[in-house]
């Protein structure tokens, strides 16, 4: 299917199913359907954003899934992810019992075992490891989920710091850019903004969420301007009022400009800066020589036009943002480039505000009091509290670890344990990957399906999917504040456990069980106690979702406000960066250019595939059965490419054989190329061996402050094959 | 954003090395040698502070325990007391509700009732460590 169609179908599903449930959402009341059969509520769990479910059960089968019209969160849609959902389930290539490794790691020889045994190697091998090089030895690694919890846990529990969260392959530099400005993450209210630009983040095609939905229901419907910057024609630019192929690494010197001309014409709130922020007198001299002129140079983006943009922005005053999205770290400057949004943001004062940045509310909930354990002995080994002060020590930072592993530096890390994730895909330069790994003494793989890097595992536990278990109340923060459950749907079809169940039959054989002795229904229990409901657990077993669906603007502006910053205000300049040793106000550097004949390798994703992940499943598949390489049709002439044609793409990385694409609609002096492809796993069938993988050929790179990977700092050459 | 720990604070560093840091950081200014003279200024601010931000030497992570069971058992929405999580004082605020050991009007001391004195030191250092103030703030669940 032509992916704008599919945007369309999404897109014009998600609008009608809205109208006829929340029609305050968009303003386009509907006749009322005849209401379908309700299902069991439960929570999606295929994307970060956690959409609600009525999942529709027959025989003991799901046979769909529906979208939730209670949680205004969820804008009553179901992504196209959502609904594979069913397929995951019933996959062929599901993981189905406990496997152990029989022949070489990668080889594929594997031995089906009991709960029982894969339980006993596998804490055999981490006590083993333990023994020698203590518990700091080990690495436990996970991506989020409503049961990370447990596998975190069970990882601190046996003593290790060496805690590997996803956000430094994630969003780490926007989250700490914010937070060192506002004090908080703020979400936006792009259902009421007027002005929105965004860089790069494509929403419109990489990530069909309800806010995506804001998105479209304000640049379609409300007519709202949509400003985009992106070196590539995504569907996203299609969409856009205007669309400025940036040159790449540049999107810093095009804010930073518009920074100058809204201080140097005095559109800023004036107000606003001096009641709530420190700073803004440094702000002024700091973007003097920030000149639209200047940043024409470095951008490629004419000086008339930033320069009216910037009015335009500052013009729409508070229903302005300039929106983060959602998209990894791609430079060096990342945070101080989400720094530089930050701050544009502040001045024109869309702090709490209808249309602007928004502080996220909570939904309050109970928890349940599980025994303490001792904090770690040893530092953690990526060093995060010495190289990256400001960054999450709980997250850690991913590739500082891995070089640090590989080195065996400050000591060795001989064990790794990995929840949900797939190292192999999700981390730039895949071959250092595989080398890390293959210094390792055992490798546990905890997943629903064969990824790549549980296929080159010692010991493989097979998760029971969402809709088999119950996972604990989680809040999602926002505007729209909920708390959602997600239930049991149905029994486990095959030997498979969830999370909790995995780390407390590991945690029995390490000597911890007391640090797990509790059953899911008790940990949910605790907290569905204090939800702002009566009845809680019953409430949320029949409904699956607390929510408020009123927005509420304005409640950190008031006297008594202290943000969560040093100074206690919006921090413009900020003393803790200068702290750290890093720039207290965005400072613009030139990105390296790709020397001649090569070309900046720049990635993305479609919204049919989380991360790295779902691409083998049919009813996505389908959409995109295979990647390619972009490339621009004047340097193909030169090379003598033609779409169709086998390329040899090599970075210092690595190499990869991959299909081109021959198009105009990317700049001459970048190549892109679908991320999630080119799979080692021969149980993902559909992607097995099809197209290529970006993580061979990404360098390593990571942003300065925050440690968040820099996904576009590698050059590839093209020859065809 | 995930919960942060500080194991590390950030000392500060006096006023006149932040205009020089600001000042080697703007475009147009010279970008080398004034950033070295910088850094060495803010090391050596930083060396000269580092004892005065010393913190308790508790447990961060059994602190966040012991502080959700003794002092949210009534510090918590609609609870008999006002909502509290670390973000609620500065670190100097949580510093010198701990250094004078009171606690509420009645001035009660934090030993027993609260915890045993090593409980109270572990919750003092999970407070300071993630107050509003704090480089590694946390809400403990709001």
């Amino acid at each position: 299917m032509d992916r704008r169609l599919f945007l369309q179908m999404v897109g014009a599903g998600g609008l009608a199913a809205t109208s006829i449930a929340c029609p305050k959402f968009f303003g386009k009341g509907k006749a009322a359907a005849a209401p379908p059969p309700r299902g069991i509520p439960t929570t999606c769990e295929l994307c970060p954003n956690k959409c609600s479910v009525l999942a529709m059960v027959e025989k003991g089968k799901v046979h769909k899934l529906n979208p939730n019209p209670e949680n205004p969160k969820s804008r009553n849609m179901l992504c196209a992810r959502g609904n594979a959902a069913i397929q995951q389930v019933y996959d062929p290539d599901r993981l189905k019992q406990p496997l152990i490794r029989v022949g070489a790691r990668g080889e594929g020889k594997w031995r089906p075992v009991s709960w029982d045994e894969a339980f006993d190697f596998a804490a055999g091998k981490l006590a083993a490891t333990k023994a020698k090089y203590g518990p700091e030895g080990t690495l436990w690694s996970s991506t989020e989920g409503f049961q990370e919890v447990f596998f975190k846990n069970l990882g601190m529990a046996f003593g290790s710091p060496n805690i590997l969260r996803h956000p430094s392959l994630c969003l780490a530099s926007v989250n700490l850019a914010y937070s060192m400005t506002f004090g908080t993450v703020p979400s936006f209210d792009l259902q009421n903004a007027k002005y929105v630009i965004m860089a790069g983040a494509n929403r419109f095609e990489s990530f069909i969420t309800p806010d995506t939905m804001d998105l479209i229901g304000g640049v379609m419907e409300r007519k709202a301007k949509f400003v985009y910057l992106d070196p590539r024609f995504t569907v996203t630019a299609s969409k856009a009022d205007e669309w400025y192929a940036i040159k790449p690494g540049t999107d810093l010197a095009f804010i930073l400009a518009m920074i100058h001309v809204i201080v140097r014409e005095e559109r800023y709130d004036k107000v606003f800066l001096d009641q709530w922020t420190v700073g803004f007198d440094k702000l002024v001299d700091h973007v003097a020589p920030y000149t639209p002129d200047w940043a024409e140079k470095e951008t490629g983006i004419p000086s008339a036009d930033i320069l009216r943009i910037a009015r335009e922005f500052a013009d729409a005053g508070h229903r302005a943002v300039f929106y983060a999205g959602r998209r990894s770290s791609w430079y060096q400057n990342d945070f101080q480039m989400r720094r530089a949004q930050a701050i544009l943001n502040c001045i024109v004062g869309n702090w709490d505000r209808e249309g602007g940045m928004v502080p996220n509310r909570k939904v309050a909930k109970g928890e349940f009091m599980f025994l303490p354990w001792d904090d770690p002995k040893a530092p953690r080994v990526d060093e995060v509290e010495k190289n990256f002060p400001l960054a999450s020590a709980k997250d850690g930072v991913y590739l500082p670890l891995r070089e640090n592993v590989l080195k065996g530096v400050p000591y060795p890390v001989k064990a790794w344990m990995i929840y949900k994730q797939d190292p192999l895909n999700s981390v730039p330069d895949q071959g250092k990957t595989l080398k890390m790994m293959e210094g390792m003494d055992f490798i546990g793989v905890v997943d629903i399906a064969m990824s790549d890097t549980a296929w080159f595992a010692d010991v493989v536990f097979p998760e029971s999917h969402y809709l088999e278990r119950t996972d604990p109340i989680e809040v999602m923060p926002g505007i729209w504040p909920a708390a959602v459950l997600r239930q049991q749907v149905v029994k486990p079809i095959h030997d498979t456990k969830p999370c909790l169940e995995i780390a407390q039959g590991l945690a029995k054989r390490l000597g911890l069980s007391d640090y797990f002795d509790y059953t899911i229904d008790q940990w949910v229990e605790a907290e569905a106690k204090e939800l702002p409901v009566e009845n809680g657990l019953e409430h949320m077993k029949k409904h699956g979702v607390v929510a408020f669906s009123e927005a509420k603007y304005g409640t950190t502006r008031n006297a008594a406000q202290r943000f969560v910053t040093k100074s206690g205000k919006i921090e413009i300049f900020s003393e803790r960066l200068a702290e750290a040793g890093h720039d207290p106000l965005p400072v613009y550097a030139p990105p390296q250019q790709p020397p001649s004949g090569r070309y900046r390798m720049i990635l993305g994703r479609k919204a049919t595939m989380t991360h790295a992940a779902l691409a083998n499943l049919p009813w996505l598949h389908e959409h995109n059965p295979e990647n390619d390489l972009w490339l621009n049709h004047d340097e193909a002439a030169r090379l003598g490419i033609r779409t169709g044609d086998l390329v040899r793409v090599t970075s210092t990385a690595g190499s990869v054989t991959i299909k081109a694409r021959v198009t105009e609609e990317i700049r001459p002096d970048c190549v892109f190329m679908l991320h999630g492809f080119g799979k080692k796993s021969p149980w993902l069938r559909s992607v097995y061996n099809v197209g290529a993988a970006d993580s061979v050929l990404l360098e390593t790179a990571w942003d300065k402050v925050s440690g968040n990977a820099a996904m576009h700092e590698t050059f590839v050459n093209v020859v065809r094959v | 954003m995930g919960f942060r720990r500080n194991r590390n604070p950030v000392p500060r560093a006096s006023p006149e090395v932040q205009d020089l840091v600001y000042l080697s950081a703007r475009p147009g200014a010279p970008t080398k040698g004034m950033p070295m003279k910088a850094l060495a200024l803010l090391t050596l601010a930083a060396l000269l502070a580092a004892p005065l931000a010393a913190e308790p030497k508790g447990s961060d992570t059994k602190g966040k325990f012991y502080f959700k069971k003794s002092c949210k058992s009534c510090h918590v929405d609609k609870g008999s007391a006002a909502v509290l999580t670390p973000l609620s004082k500065t670190q100097a605020q949580w510093r010198k509700f701990f250094d004078a050991g009171k606690h509420g009007k009645a001035g009660e001391t934090l030993t027993p009732k609260f915890g045993t004195p090593e409980q109270i030191l572990d919750i003092k250092t999970f407070l300071i460590n993630h107050a509003s103030d704090s480089p590694q703030p946390e809400t403990c669940g709001g």
